[in-house]
């Protein structure tokens, strides 16, 4: 499963400018900036709600969300499981033993604050995560690179940016050529321990690679020139770089949903807690 | 038809710092014509690509001496991106010349450079698409292309420039038999599009078909250069330089030396069958009957024991590369593998080697199971060396590089300079001993490597295509050494090359793979006579078994594998 991989569809999140979807990728990183309280799972989850929704409409398969998830559990796990000892709560749920560290929290009790202060973290990551497959996905490099220079970053910047993308198989690929290579010489890196590896294990691996990468950036560099990269004119633009009505409805609908967030944050977030945590049957 | 639009006279280069890689030649290429280049390899011919192109002097330096003159103009004198307008490039190797991230990307990077509008560049890349027939493969990611798609990729992107001159670094080199004709039969639509094309190629028999004019490079110099028919009809100049003559060129070449002179020596082979008839219908050819001899080699024990492995490749979603194989290779023997890329010959080997664990049935060596080696444990009984050396050298002396695997695999240290000394001398390399690998030429340095596994003495030898990138003798230089370790120590050998008139030259026993299963297993002369398998797998028999084929009507046998057999099976009448 990949991460970053264009699909294309005509769908209403694939027709928007890219810029707009960065607009909004920044304004999640925003929000999961600022929401550092417990009580803030509340926009969080708002916001999260209208990422699947987005998903939807740009027909993005939900179970990609779901095994995102799943790779995000372990992580998901510590930061609950670090939360729930470590975090200054005081309605246990259980006490493994005693133990408070001066000044701080007694680490051998799980404590129900913590759990919930874990729980917040993890939904802030997950909304941090979730919203990048609506830029990745739904973007192509080429509408990309393109968008990139009508805010004024040079073409020979974004083309990098993607020459390198394009190069991470290319050197993974060439990496377990020559590990196989090595191997077949009875030179076995898998089964190396980390010292030796450090040391002296990468040198049999690393030499041939940066020489045939060397090689193969040489030869690209040929494939670049001769299709006249650098010529001096202006390039033509391939994709659509401009912003439309719908760019605009999009931005303004995102803008008054996260100024909602922010208010709802800063006023009621608290009280909404309270009566949500009443409702639930929870162990308090 | 008749103006030229490429001149070079008296051209020399040399590198900087470098030897003289161009000798003072001169030739035109008129509009509209197909010309090859033909050499072995450090001839000068990619050097000649490149100063076409403008690639030198603006990404290579050297002195050039001498007057060139492409399309009204020296690429010398201009930046890079004034060539590239009139001048397309096609290099060897597929994967590095695909940079942007989809199909369309890639065909709209160039013109869109330039600045071409829209419109056209769309117009354009409709048709180079339609040439190179990848029609709705626009979305495509370089990755999810064959080798041949890829090359056919990065041609439509250089066709998307709209060059009056195209220069093609042996295109077809790195690629398989199906992929080579993909890109031959798009290179015969644009010279039918009156397009002017340099390219250079190892592959005889198929550049008679196709090219216009012939040029031969040795050493810098030109040894030959005329139409197809006056140039690789003259066998004997062909050998000297090493370029592989087409086969029927051959045969009748050493006719002539026998005395019948009453023909034009043909170069393809349809004028060869026909040649051929008349001469058996006029009475001076005349077709013998001749009987192989049968007994193959006492077969040792088994050696490999390959039994219903199954491997898939884990991934989204998973691909399996063999299906339920069964195979067994007895000691002693010299086996070839051919079929296409991703037919599973490569995966198969990886397998009996150890590198990838079968999903399903088991692999034996000597009865027991691979999977309880280790790799490197296994690398002292198997030794498996892979078609680019740059991927395993390392050291700074070709010594060094040898004792590297023998350290691995816990030689003693007296034994060590022995088995070093050994085989340095067994691919002739003593002389080069403390010489540092990667100044080595390509040939020598895969020298090194078949000498840093042999080192190993491992009884079984697998070479995995021992042909590419190579030219002609540097294929039968390392198939040769596969065949003295056969030979002379007794070693098992198997050989998985694209090469039909190699492993009709070497090898006992042949596997024919296409789509993960084996379609033929048996004696190589049983199997080349196999059409219906071979077509099936998308290969074809060497030349001059097609050749002997299409003359069993006339009492040719058609079993014949190599030029010498059909000097017997088709003789002079008196």
């Amino acid at each position: 499963m990949r991460i970053v991989e264009y699909i294309k569809a005509d769908t209403f999140i694939h027709r928007l400018n890219p810029i707009s979807k960065l607009t909004y990728v920044i304004l999640t990183l925003i929000l999961v900036f600022i929401s550092t309280f417990t009580q803030d799972i509340i926009i969080l989850l708002i916001w999260l709600s209208t990422a699947l929704i987005f998903w939807k409409i740009g027909k993005i398969s939900i179970k990609y969300f779901m095994s995102l998830v799943k790779i995000l559990m372990g992580i998901i796990i510590f930061i609950i499981v670090v939360q729930g000892f470590m975090y200054r709560g005081e309605t246990a749920l259980f006490v493994l033993f005693h133990y408070r560290i001066p000044g701080g929290a007694d680490i051998g009790v799980f404590t129900y604050e913590g759990l919930m202060f874990g729980i917040m973290i993890s939904v802030r990551v997950i909304t941090a995560v979730a919203v990048l497959p609506l830029f990745t996905f739904t973007t192509s490099y080429l509408r990309f690179m393109e968008t990139m220079t009508r805010l004024r970053v040079p073409f020979k910047y974004s083309f990098i940016f993607v020459a390198g993308m394009r190069s991470v198989p290319l050197i993974q690929e060439t990496w377990r050529t020559v590990t196989e290579a090595q191997k077949l010489r009875a030179f076995d890196i898998d089964k190396m321990n980390i010292f030796k590896k450090a040391f002296k294990a990468y040198i049999p691996i690393v030499t041939p690679l940066v020489l045939l990468l060397l090689r193969k950036a040489n030869d690209m560099q040929i494939a670049i020139e001769t299709r006249a990269f650098g010529a001096p004119v202006q390039r033509t633009f391939m994709e659509d770089i401009y912003l439309h009505a719908r760019d605009y409805i999009f931005l303004a609908f995102v803008f008054s949903l996260f100024a909602f967030c922010v208010y709802l944050k800063l006023f009621y977030a608290q009280e909404l807690w309270n009566t949500l945590i009443s409702l639930l049957p929870l162990p308090v | 038809m008749s103006d030229v639009i490429v001149s070079v006279s008296n051209l020399s280069f040399q590198y900087e710092g470098g030897a003289e890689a161009l000798k003072g030649i001169s030739f035109d290429v008129k509009r509209g014509e197909l010309f090859v280049v033909m050499g072995p390899n450090g001839a000068g011919k990619t050097t000649l690509c490149f100063i076409l192109s403008g690639i030198i002097p603006n990404m290579y330096g050297g002195v050039r001496k001498g007057r060139v003159n492409v399309l009204g103009f020296d690429p010398w004198d201009q930046p890079i991106y004034e060539t590239a307008k009139k001048v397309g490039v096609l290099l060897q190797d597929p994967e590095s010349q695909l940079i942007m991230p989809s199909v369309f990307a890639e065909l709209a990077f160039g013109p869109a450079n330039l600045g071409v509008p829209k419109e056209e560049i769309l117009k354009r890349i409709r048709e180079a698409l339609r040439i190179v027939g990848l029609e709705g493969f626009e979305d495509r990611h370089p990755r999810e292309l064959s080798g041949g798609q890829k090359q056919r990729a990065a041609l439509g992107a250089v066709l998307t420039m709209m060059p009056e001159l195209l220069v093609l670094d042996e295109p077809t080199s790195q690629l398989d038999p199906l992929g080579t004709t993909e890109v031959l039969s798009a290179i015969r639509r644009l010279k039918d599009l009156g397009i002017t094309i340099i390219m250079t190629s190892h592959k005889t028999e198929e550049i008679a078909y196709l090219a216009d004019k012939v040029l031969i490079l040795n050493d810098g110099k030109i040894v030959a250069y005329g139409s197809p028919r006056e140039v690789l009809s003259n066998v004997e100049l062909l050998e000297n330089v090493g370029v592989k003559p087409p086969a029927v060129s051959t045969y009748f070449y050493e006719l002539r030396k026998k005395g019948i002179n009453t023909f034009d020596v043909p170069i393809l082979l349809e004028d060869a069958v026909n040649l051929a008839r008349s001469m058996i219908y006029d009475g001076i050819l005349k077709a013998n009957a001749i009987k192989f001899d049968e007994t193959t080699h006492s077969k040792g024990e088994p050696i490999i024991e390959v039994k219903d492995v199954t491997f898939v490749y884990p991934g989204e979603p998973p691909v399996t590369a063999i299906k339920n194989i069964n195979l067994t290779i007895y000691e002693g023997e010299f086996v070839g593998i051919i079929g296409q890329n991703g037919s599973g010959k490569t995966t198969l080997v990886k397998n009996i080697v150890g590198l990838l664990k079968p999903t399903k049935g088991k692999i034996l060596f000597k009865g027991e199971d691979v999977t309880k080696y280790t790799v490197a444990e296994l690398s002292k009984k198997i030794g498996l060396i892979l078609q680019n050396p740059d991927y395993q050298l390392f050291t700074l002396s070709c010594e060094e590089e040898i004792r590297f695997g023998l350290k691995n695999i816990g030689v003693p240290e007296e034994e060590m300079e022995k088995r070093i000394d050994e085989a340095l001398k067994f691919v002739g390399l003593e002389h080069l001993r403390d010489r540092y690998p990667f100044a080595l030429s390509f040939g020598d340095r895969r020298k090194l490597a078949v000498a840093a596994i042999v080192a190993m003495n491992p009884e079984v030898i697998i070479m995995d295509e021992p042909t590419t990138a190579q030219d002609y003798r540097g294929r039968y230089m390392l198939a040769d050494l596969a065949k003295r370790m056969h030979e002379k120590y007794g070693r098992t050998i198997i050989m998985i090359t694209h090469d039909m008139d190699l492993v009709a030259k070497y090898a006992e026993r042949l596997i024919v793979m296409w789509n993960g299963e084996i379609l033929a297993d048996g004696p190589t002369r049983k199997v080349f006579q196999m059409y219906d398998a071979l077509e099936k797998a998308f290969l074809k028999p060497p030349q001059i078994t097609q050749f002997a084929h299409h003359l069993r009507d006339e009492g040719v046998t058609p079993e014949v594998l190599t030029v010498e057999e059909m000097l017997k099976a088709l003789t002079p009448a008196t």
